[in-house]
């Protein structure tokens, strides 16, 4: 019973991460356009406030939390990651938003757009 | 049936530590050899040229530099200039000691490429 309880605590849950995410992202960027003075605050708290939510997790993981805010006017991009690690352990998570369902559903014109990826790296092997 | 036993060793040697200056010469030549003057963003084959960028750094890494107790994460980003605002930002939790990390970033006239790789240590 124990033992079960201890892997539960170590291992790193793909679905709570995302809504970690997800929810930080909304909460901090919702309705706004994209100002470049603003920007940097805004990228600055978005990132505090995931570290700080995965800390609270109180899982043995070193977190590498990356964000891209970028304006949208037409052009593309792509992002591409790889890595070298414990495929059993760690993990992943990418999240680009908005999502174009959501868009259509707010009616908003959204002038920015948001990738941010999480690695969560074991601390025990 | 194999046992393992303890190494004792908790920190890495000094040849073995992540240099970020070594990475990111590697990363600045990997990026550049590809991306030569004139390319252009396009969005059919950019998405897989980059693909093969990614694992030809790691790659390049893991054969020139010696870091054997260093996991790595690599990213790169590549877009086209329009004329667009772009800002990226990274937030680390770990040991400040040992871990690290190293970018660089590549511009020319029509695109954009930010390689990064970040480096942690594990026992």
């Amino acid at each position: 019973m124990e033992e079960n309880q201890n892997i539960e605590e170590n291992t790193y849950s793909q679905e709570e991460v995302e809504g970690i995410v997800n929810k930080a992202i909304e909460d901090t960027l919702t309705g706004v356009q994209y100002d470049e003075s603003k920007v940097q605050g805004w990228i600055n708290l978005l990132c505090e406030r995931i570290t700080s939510s995965l800390i609270e997790q109180g899982k043995p993981y070193k977190y590498i939390v990356h964000c891209m805010i970028m304006q949208r006017n037409g052009a593309g991009a792509f992002v591409v990651t790889s890595q070298w690690w414990d495929t059993v352990a760690d993990g992943q998570v990418i999240v680009s938003w908005p999502k174009d369902k959501q868009a259509k559903q707010e009616q908003q014109k959204n002038t920015l757009h948001v990738i941010c990826s999480v690695f969560a790296v074991s601390m025990i092997t | 049936m194999d046992t393992l036993g303890n190494t004792y060793v908790l920190e890495p040697k000094e040849e073995e530590k992540f240099y970020p200056s070594k990475v990111k010469r590697i990363i600045q030549e990997v990026l550049e050899d590809k991306f030569k003057n004139e390319t252009q963003y396009d969005q059919n084959t950019t998405p897989i040229v980059v693909e093969e960028l990614i694992k030809k750094i790691l790659k390049r890494i893991r054969e020139t530099i010696k870091m054997p107790r260093y996991k790595l994460c690599c990213q790169v980003y590549a877009g086209e200039i329009k004329g667009q605002g772009v800002k990226v930002t990274s937030k680390c939790l770990w040991d400040t000691t040992w871990d690290n990390y190293a970018s660089y970033q590549y511009t020319n006239e029509f695109m954009y490429a930010v390689g990064i790789v970040f480096g942690v240590y594990y026992e």
